[in-house]
């Protein structure tokens, strides 16, 4: 199996279902999946990988989560995983918070919700390939 | 004849006194005794002391000329005795030379017998000289020792010098060269000349300029008259000088003798008498001594007499010289030798006035110590005097001023002991009088008040009465003519009181009016009785009302008492506009009211569709991608199928349904993290039982929701023993995919349902005014779904519902009480803390309690939260009309609101009525 991961954190349950047909349908078994509901929960996920030694290549989080928003989430991220691509996707977010994950959390693109299936493709491939160089 | 003339002499005497007499009239007692007293003294003082200052100058004239004459006398006797001097000695010498007792060539002899004379006769040289040119003489130094000195043939160009002891022996000897030849010396050459005894030119010595010195030359005859020499004595005039010297005749005196040509002889000035000039001393004029007082005195004598050679007598003079009086003496001195001077004696009268003035300045002081000393004794005799009379009069003038209470203590004269115990009588006698009178006075004037009082306050009642009278009075007759006309002002009474008095009202006012006065007037009269009426009067265009009350007063006259009434009726006309406008306002603010309600509702919702954008585009995402989910997984599936059916054994084929049936998802999905637990636990299952690729295995089954049970029973255990068995589950996972993904599509749809629900009951607007029974709680939670994402962020919501039933209501303006109190309610704790909704049935009221964890509402502000268009929120935010609104719309269900806040704790409590509907 992949030791390599993405990793989707959002906090409706059918948003998440949504995202993991649509990338597996997409990229297979070439990666591993990982979906968490809260932020929290994300961190589990990274702990557990971390000791997998699987290595998170992108982290694809919603920016309004009970608890945390995302981009405060994904600037933590970067903080412990410089390396990790972060991509921001949401209905309602405001420029300020963009602004602050592009300038702290190095972030790779923001899609809007809805969101259409070749656009959150071609993001995560383009972060892949980030990955790559 | 006598009385006549006494009583003219009065009249005449009268007409001078008369300034007088007014002067004393005027004048106060004491001035009049103190300056007649005053004059007396002070006249009497002046006046002995002006004739002493008179006497003592006449005196001080006298004195000088009799001390001009003294001096004057002694001066000469003094002139007489010390220039007869030489010519006795040279008379005697001469005679003894004429008797032989003296011989002219032996000079040894002379020269003894000079040395001699020398010691006896103040004199500076004695000498004889003959024609062959020889010379002996003694001279005096100034050491009062005695030379010697001779020129004898043949050496007549040497003198010899010699120096003598006490007994006139010659002693020391000099030798220098002689002077000029003797002959055409001065003293020899002049007596040689004239044949008698001269006096030379007075000279000075030129080693000594202020020696001054005069000859007495004596020519001496032998037989034959022939000339055989000259003998001559020297006399130094400095002696007159020192004699003037002692002369005291007053300090500042001066007294000089003069040739005619003004040359000084001698003065008792000690300025020189001689002046240097070229190395040459010259003898100096009186007129250019500098001797101020000489030169003034010698100027003075020269311009009065022209020149001093015109003095011929002795005179006394009295001028100015340097701005002071001098009194002079000038007074010829002749000889008879032809010596012929002038002795001037000056002195100032300030030498003889200085005690005078003493004295007169001693007598002005006398007389200012005598002014001063009669005018305090005629004042305090004055004083003494007047004292009780002024005291008298002062008391009189009390008591004139009204004061009777005077009474007056004289112990100086008996005529005022008298005169004050007359007066202190009469002052008793006036204060009874007065005291009698002032009784009397007394009970009058309290009549008169008592009277003066009772007056006014019935002249201020009739006044009041008067004042308050607003209305106008008119007495009509029977034809309505104007009899009277009572108005409290003028202007009232239209158009005049002038133009209406004596007029009927048919002259002056318009028919219509006049014929409707007329008829008042007539109807009074007829039934004699009151009548109250209100007319209307066109004044300058405008309609004044008036209220009349007319009375009959006779059978042919009315009193029409008129009071104007117009801004009355005005004011009743404006209520009525206002009262009309007031009612349209208020139906227009209750429209307002409904829809200022319903716009603050709609105003909450805009703000609210930011958030709801989210929710709603959330479900619209996951739809979107669960329908290309399941096209995709279609397609898969399709394509996989005919394989599948192709390589599944028949047999397997009920196992394949079955599984397809357990892989649907169920109706409570796994949650993430569960399925992650359950692929955990496939995995190592699957590993334990060395089957391959585990862990993708696992990964499929746990998205299929299959537990590791169904790996060991049918249909999953035969399918896993099938060498494609992940061939086989790969295709019924993609069949369960569009089963999961239609499922999340129904979620999704659900979720906007929902929104879309809250929003619709949010916005409706019921216009039906009716009550409706409906669940309070379905309200809160629409609100809550509208929230959602407001709240998800930071608020834990509680909700605390005990189950009340349904009661009648206005839903939809609950939804607005539930919207604005939870707005309020998450703003005051910043979107971050604990929203706590309770919902309790107590005494027959459903309480909603909405609890926020924010900092609370200061108690000064607790009091104005309720009110319109109060808000802290900055301009643009709030409306300052939610809570407002809130407070109708509970009253509205009769209800009410109460609020409880401290810090970390803020409660609105709703009670609403549990009415059901019947």
């Amino acid at each position: 199996m992949s030791d390599q991961a993405i990793l989707c954190v959002d906090d409706e349950r059918i948003v998440l279902l949504s995202l993991r047909d649509q990338i597996l349908k997409h990229f297979g078994d070439q990666y591993r999946y990982e979906f968490a509901e809260t932020v929290d929960e994300a961190w589990e996920v990274i702990e557990e990988l971390s000791l997998e030694q699987i290595r998170i290549l992108i982290i694809v989080s919603d920016w309004l989560m009970p608890g945390m928003r995302g981009d405060e989430f994904l600037i933590k991220v970067h903080q412990r995983f410089p390396k990790i691509v972060t991509v921001l996707l949401s209905g309602q977010v405001d420029e300020a918070a963009i602004e602050n994950a592009r300038q702290f959390a190095n972030l790779h693109a923001y899609i809007p919700k809805p969101w259409d299936e070749a656009t959150l493709i071609g993001v995560i491939r383009s972060g892949l390939e980030q990955v790559d160089e | 004849m006598f009385n006549i003339s006494f009583y003219m002499r009065l009249q005449q005497s009268s007409r001078f006194a008369k300034p007088l007499q007014q002067f004393l009239a005027k004048s106060d007692l004491r001035t009049v005794l103190v300056v007649p007293f005053v004059l007396q003294i002070a006249g009497t003082v002046g006046l002995v002391g002006y004739l002493s200052f008179r006497n003592g100058q006449q005196a001080v004239n006298d004195l000088a000329n009799q001390l001009l004459g003294q001096v004057g006398n002694r001066v000469e006797q003094h002139l007489d005795q010390f220039l007869a001097t030489p010519t006795e000695i040279n008379q005697t010498n001469l005679d003894a030379i004429e008797l032989g007792v003296l011989e002219l060539d032996n000079f040894e002899q002379l020269g003894q017998l000079f040395w001699k004379q020398m010691q006896i006769f103040d004199v500076g040289y004695i000498n004889y000289a003959n024609q062959a040119g020889e010379f002996i003489g003694v001279e005096r130094l100034e050491t009062d020792q005695f030379l010697i000195n001779e020129t004898r043939k043949p050496s007549l160009n040497t003198m010899t010098i010699y120096q003598t002891d006490r007994e006139g022996h010659r002693v020391g000897v000099k030798v220098i060269d002689a002077p000029d030849p003797v002959q055409s010396e001065g003293w020899y050459a002049a007596a040689a000349s004239a044949g008698r005894p001269v006096w030379s030119q007075i000279y000075q010595w030129n080693d000594k300029p202020e020696v001054l010195s005069i000859s007495s030359s004596y020519p001496v005859y032998g037989r034959n008259q022939v000339l055989i020499g000259v003998i001559g004595v020297d006399l130094l005039l400095s002696g007159i000088s020192e004699f003037l010297r002692t002369l005291r005749v007053s300090p500042s005196a001066r007294i000089f003798v003069i040739e005619r040509d003004g040359s000084l002889v001698a003065t008792s000035s000690k300025q020189p008498a001689y002046q240097v000039a070229n190395g040459e001393a010259k003898r100096l004029s009186a007129l250019d001594s500098s001797d101020p007082l000489i030169q003034g005195v010698a100027q003075h004598l020269h311009q009065k007499f022209g020149q001093f050679a015109a003095i011929h007598q002795s005179q006394q003079l009295e001028f100015q010289v340097n701005q002071e009086r001098q009194f002079i003496q000038v007074t010829p001195w002749r000889d008879s030798l032809g010596l012929d001077w002038l002795v001037v004696i000056a002195v100032p009268e300030g030498d003889f006035m200085t005690q005078i003035e003493q004295n007169t300045r001693l007598t002005i002081a006398l007389w200012g110590v005598a002014f001063v000393l009669s005018v305090a004794i005629g004042m305090f005799t004055a004083r003494w005097v007047t004292g009780p009379i002024l005291r008298l009069n002062q008391a009189a003038k009390a008591i004139a001023a009204g004061d009777l209470n005077q009474t007056i203590q004289v112990r100086h004269t008996e005529e005022l002991q008298e005169l004050s115990s007359s007066f202190n009588q009469m002052a008793g006698q006036l204060r009874a009088s007065f005291a009698a009178l002032e009784s009397t006075n007394r009970d009058l004037e309290q009549r008169v008040q008592e009277r003066t009082a009772s007056l006014a306050a019935a002249e201020a009642e009739l006044r009041g009465l008067f004042e308050a009278m607003t209305e106008l009075i008119f007495v009509l007759d029977r034809q309505g003519r104007y009899l009277k006309i009572t108005a409290p002002y003028p202007e009232l009474v239209y158009p005049s009181r002038e133009a209406l008095l004596g007029k009927t009202v048919h002259e002056v006012f318009a028919a219509d009016f006049a014929d409707q006065v007329m008829r008042h007037v007539q109807t009074v009269l007829d039934e004699q009785r009151p009548q109250q009426v209100e007319y209307s009067l066109p004044i300058a265009e405008q309609e004044a009302w008036f209220a009349a009350n007319i009375s009959p007063i006779s059978s042919e006259t009315v009193i029409w008492v008129a009071r104007d009434i117009s801004e009355q009726k005005q004011a009743e006309a404006a209520l009525r506009t206002k009262n009309e406008e007031l009612t349209q306002t208020l139906q227009q603010l209750q429209a307002t009211q409904d829809e200022l309600v319903q716009s603050e509702k709609m105003a909450a919702l805009g703000q609210l569709v930011a958030g709801i954008a989210h929710e709603i585009n959330t479900p619209l995402g996951a739809i979107q991608a669960s329908i290309s989910n399941i096209s995709g997984a279609l397609d898969q599936a399709m394509q996989q199928l005919p394989h599948l059916f192709q390589v599944l054994p028949p047999e397997r084929l009920a196992d394949f349904f079955q599984l397809l049936q357990m892989a649907q998802p169920p109706r409570e999905p796994l949650s993430f993290r569960e399925e992650r637990q359950l692929r955990r636990a496939l995995k190592q299952v699957l590993a334990a039982r060395a089957i391959p690729e585990a862990d993708k295995l696992a990964d499929l089954l746990s998205k299929m929701n299959l537990a590791p049970e169904a790996l060991e029973a049918e249909p999953l255990l035969p399918l896993l023993q099938l060498s494609n068995h992940r061939f086989v589950l790969e295709t019924v996972y993609q069949l369960s995919v569009v089963q999961n993904n239609s499922q999340n599509i129904m979620l999704a749809v659900e979720r906007a349902a929902k929104i879309v629900f809250a929003l619709k009951n949010y916005a409706r607007y019921d216009v039906s005014g009716q009550m409706v029974e409906a669940l309070v709680i379905d309200g809160i939670d629409t609100v809550l779904t509208l929230y959602h994402n407001q709240l998800k962020r930071g608020v834990e919501v509680r909700k605390h519902y005990a189950t009340v039933p349904k009661i009648l209501c206005y839903p939809e303006e609950l939804t607005q009480v539930w919207s604005n109190l939870i707005h309020n309610a998450l703003q005051a704790m910043d979107y971050q803390g604990t929203l706590t909704i309770a919902v309790t049935e107590q005494n027959q009221h459903v309480v909603v309690q909405i609890t926020d964890s924010g900092s609370g509402i200061p108690p000064e502000i607790r009091d104005h939260i309720f009110e319109p268009f109060f808000t802290t929120k900055p301009v643009g935010e709030g409306s300052g009309l939610g809570l407002d609104i809130v407070r109708r719309i509970v009253a509205k269900h009769h209800g009410n609101v109460e609020l409880e806040s401290e810090p970390g704790h803020t409660t609105f409590s709703v009670w609403l009525p549990m009415w059901q509907a019947e």
